[in-house]
């Protein structure tokens, strides 16, 4: 009972299809493979490409103002038109990207870290750690996740740190509940008995042995993490609680695209297009990597 | 059959997360960096006796399990404290904002339902052929689809190009209103879709494989009957089931798409309230907001248990 985060880890084919290691299938191609990951991986190098080079590239400087040209639409001299005090929207777009995709890292890297530990610690030692770690995961997901985000910023004040403590508090538990889950099953193998009997530490048979088997769901579910993330901090920018103007984020820029929405369409539309795209290359990616990691049948 | 001990099973295993929830929403107002009573006097009318009666009134002058107790005991009547700026109880604001919320939230399940049932259902039977992968295609572009943004352009779209539909409010009477919301609901059951339709068409893809479904096409059942009488079922259970996992984040949706069509509810309160530093609001609106949730899946539950009576408390 959690919001999205929850219902997100399932492959986009169904169980077992591009993955299956038949002898034919092994020989294709990687892209007929598995084309999700090589468009995906692809989107992802173009997007993350485009966001470190393009500013060194574009035509105009984001924050610069040329109020003789507001308003335009997308002309040669600017590709995807200029807002209300007459900025470039390409530029603004490709320079938006590293703050958007900036707000996607720091949103999943930490919540993974935290959770992956606690949930590794939760499943295999199990008792008291465990009941504790699981009555704060189910007090957690009786919130809405956008709600309580947002109850945290609000409290906290706006701003990008803030959400970065917003979304360390909240997401957490979803990466605790996968790597818990993947635990459980793990510490019944033969081979941590035999580290055990060897005398390994429990902290080394925790890293070295279990870690590498549990935590692939939880990095397949990091990808589907990373679109929502984008998109939270897209809407929380959007409703003046995540970046701060003059900064360049695309859910500002779709905010300050609103007023225009009737006349001026371009404004609010494209930097809304480059979320999308995010959310398609990344989810491509996730689905691909998923098929890639399921182990063969 | 009788499923009251399992609903009473189900209300007391509720307590310990219900209990959670209160020291969730009371601890977060003391996130507020500083002393609350500033952040909220902003600096004019900040003079220490100002201060002072705020912290008083908020009971901030009390060690902090008092504290707790006296916002538990006050829950308990109803009181949720008083908004700073409406001078008002925030039970009695939060009671104005109920009805556009739920009615909202039911018109944007409605049309979920009417969405993923059949999207579902079409790739599931066609797996892997044109038409699922047309629909997982179309999907894959709502994933990452900020509502906000998706809201905007049906706005641009439906409401100002084509006028089919209002740009904002929330209309006067039942059928002004259904006219007003259509776009709002449309816009969450959008956003939606994606997750709910993956989410369905894996669990009818799985039922098309069950031994019944075999044993109902090998006695030379008509498929439509098949799909009907022996696949639907399970699809209805599946979508009940689908739908109280992602209640969150229909609620998320709601409250921006709320702000969005400017739908007097509870997302719109407690956007105004953030705006204001209404702290007292924000607060209980994100217990309400978890009660609601804690209600759905209650209800789900018991839902569930009555479309499949194998379900039992373990």
């Amino acid at each position: 009972m959690t919001s999205a985060a929850g219902a997100a880890p399932q492959p986009l084919a169904g169980p077992a299809r591009s993955s299956e290691a038949t002898p034919i299938r092994r020989r294709l191609p990687l892209w007929r493979r598995n084309p999700s990951l090589v468009l995906g991986s692809l989107l992802i190098a173009l997007i993350v490409g485009a966001s470190l080079i393009g500013p060194l590239l574009m035509p105009y400087d984001p924050d610069a103002q040329d109020l003789l040209h507001t308003l335009q639409g997308p002309t040669v001299n600017h590709l995807l038109g200029t807002d209300s005090l007459g900025r470039d929207i390409l530029s603004r777009m490709l320079s938006a990207g590293r703050v958007d995709l900036q707000i996607g890292f720091f949103c999943v890297s930490f919540p993974f870290v935290i959770g992956s530990l606690l949930g590794c610690l939760a499943g295999y030692y199990g008792g008291l750690l465990d009941t504790i770690i699981m009555r704060v995961i189910d007090i957690v997901v009786a919130f809405p996740f956008f709600v309580l985000i947002l109850a945290i910023v609000a409290m906290l004040g706006p701003g990008l740190v803030n959400l970065y403590i917003a979304v360390g508090l909240v997401s957490w538990i979803s990466y605790a509940r996968i790597v818990r889950g993947e635990m459980l099953v793990a510490r019944q193998s033969e081979f941590v008995l035999a580290a055990k009997v060897i005398g390994y530490h429990d902290a080394r048979i925790i890293a070295r042995h279990l870690l590498p088997n549990v935590i692939t769901p939880a990095i397949v579910f990091s990808m589907s993490d990373f679109v929502l993330d984008i998109a939270l901090g897209a809407s929380l920018s959007f409703f003046g609680l995540g970046v701060q103007p003059p900064t360049p984020e695309w859910g500002l820029m779709v905010s300050d695209g609103r007023v225009f929405l009737t006349t001026n369409w371009w404004i609010a539309t494209f930097p809304g297009l480059a979320i999308v795209l995010v959310g398609v290359a990344f989810s491509l990616f996730g689905d691909g990597l998923a098929d890639a990691l399921r182990p063969p049948s | 059959m009788n499923r009251l001990p399992y609903v009473g099973k189900r209300l007391l295993q509720m307590i310990p997360v219900l209990i959670g929830i209160t020291i969730v929403t009371f601890l977060v107002v003391r996130l507020i960096p500083g002393n609350p009573a500033l952040v909220m006097l902003g600096p004019k009318k900040a003079t220490p006796e100002n201060i002072a009666a705020i912290n008083h009134h908020l009971g901030l002058d009390r060690p902090l399990p008092v504290q707790y107790l006296v916002f538990l005991g006050n829950l308990v009547h109803g009181d949720l404290g008083s908004s700073f700026f409406f001078q008002e109880s925030v039970l009695q604001l939060v009671w104005e904002k109920v009805p556009a919320t739920l009615f909202l939230l039911l018109y944007a399940t409605v049309l979920s339902v009417l969405l993923m049932l059949p999207m579902g259902l079409l790739a599931a039977l066609n797996k892997d052929r044109l038409p699922d992968q047309v629909i997982r295609a179309t999907f894959l572009f709502g994933l990452g689809m900020p509502s906000f943004w998706l809201g905007l352009v049906l706005i641009l779209a439906l409401s100002v190009n084509l006028h089919l539909f209002p740009v904002s409010g929330y209309g006067t009477n039942p059928p002004d209103q259904i006219w007003h919301l259509f776009l709002p609901a449309l816009t969450i059951a959008i956003s939606l879709a994606p997750i709910l339709v993956r989410s369905l068409r894996n669990s009818l893809i799985d039922t098309l494989r069950l031994d019944h479904v075999l044993m109902a096409r090998a006695k030379g059942l008509r498929e439509r009957r098949v799909l009907v009488r022996h696949v639907m079922r399970n699809a209805l259970i599946s979508t009940v089931t689908i739908l109280g996992i992602n209640i969150g984040f229909l609620i998320g949706s709601t409250v921006v798409i709320e702000n969005i069509f400017a739908v007097p509810g509870l997302g719109y309160l407690m956007l105004t309230a953030i705006s204001t530093r209404d702290y007292p609001i924000v607060q209980g609106l994100t217990l309400i907001f978890a009660l609601l949730v804690i209600a759905v899946n209650l209800l789900t539950d018991i839902t569930y248990s009555l479309l499949d009576p194998r379900v039992t408390y373990d």
